[in-house]
């Protein structure tokens, strides 16, 4: 049981961190010379992953093993998506709303909905809200520091 | 299939914004009525270069693009046209580094999003018999 329980938090964390690094890298190689696209991709992977990684543990005694479980986070995630344009659209518009910045985060929002569903999957003891809380801090703090630095 | 299509959507929106910048896909005949150079968060490196049309239309555009027009020049050109007439010139138009480099990484991206949404149906359906619950 334990090892199958430490077998669980070693899957979940490599898929909160695995997919994420790759696109990551994949943005910072080949457009290098606009960091901030980087920083906008990981702001919204870790912004979102953290929010849904709290819904999906506050509702997994309740959703987890229903099949609505996947529909509440999809729509946490277009809520996210909903409030990271605001933020685009507000606090963070310098120049103009930029589409780009906002598919970048949106994108990451998308893939941390995809990696909270593996996560809370019927075999899962429980989302490991820790480690999730720790990854979103690490891609949310990257994320701005690509996007400002 | 809703995250994938999302996520297919969004990586089109990009590939086709950062297509727009060059000028390439639209259909333009108007007059430039103003340029703009707004700055954003590294200034030099990400500033946004703003043409308002006669029409009303604002464009944001590639550098070069800003740079090769004038206030006051008649600008036109068909969708997809690689040229682009602004006066009684013609300026070659080449797509940008953003997109020629988002046409690798989106594709990629979309890849990392497709093996995830097959892990999560796998995963949400289990063999017979092996994980009951």
């Amino acid at each position: 049981m334990t090892s199958n329980t430490a077998a669980h938090d070693r899957w979940n964390l490599l898929t909160m961190i695995v997919p994420a690094l790759a696109i990551s890298i994949a943005f910072g190689i080949a457009l290098s010379h606009r960091t901030d696209y980087l920083g906008h991709f990981a702001a919204g992977y870790g912004g979102t992953l953290g929010a849904l990684a709290v819904i999906a543990f506050a509702a997994q005694q309740v959703w987890r093993r229903s099949a609505l479980f996947p529909y509440l986070i999809v729509l946490a995630c277009i809520a996210c998506i909903a409030l990271g344009a605001l933020f685009e659209a507000t606090v963070f518009r310098l120049a103009r709303f930029d589409p780009v910045d906002f598919c970048n985060q949106s994108l990451g929002a998308v893939l941390a909905a995809l990696v909270v569903l593996i996560m809370s999957d019927r075999r899962t003891a429980a989302i490991t809200l820790g480690s999730a809380i720790v990854t979103a801090g690490f891609f949310l703090i990257a994320g701005f520091f690509f996007a400002f630095a | 299939m809703v995250l994938l299509a999302l996520g297919a959507f969004l990586a089109a929106a990009n590939l086709y914004e950062t297509a727009a910048r060059s000028t390439i896909p639209l259909e333009l005949d108007s007059v430039i009525r103003s340029k703009e150079i707004r700055r954003e968060k590294h200034p030099g490196r990400d500033d946004v270069h703003l043409l308002r049309l006669e029409t009303g239309r604002v464009l944001h555009v590639d550098p070069p693009i800003y740079a090769a027009l004038s206030l006051g020049e008649p600008v036109r050109k068909s969708a997809w046209s690689h040229s682009l007439s602004h006066g009684d010139q013609t300026l070659p138009l080449n797509w940008s580094r953003d997109f020629r480099r988002m046409r690798v990484v989106m594709p990629l991206t979309i890849a990392v999003f497709a093996a995830l949404l097959v892990i999560a149906v796998l995963r949400s359906h289990p063999a017979e018999g092996h994980h009951a619950d």
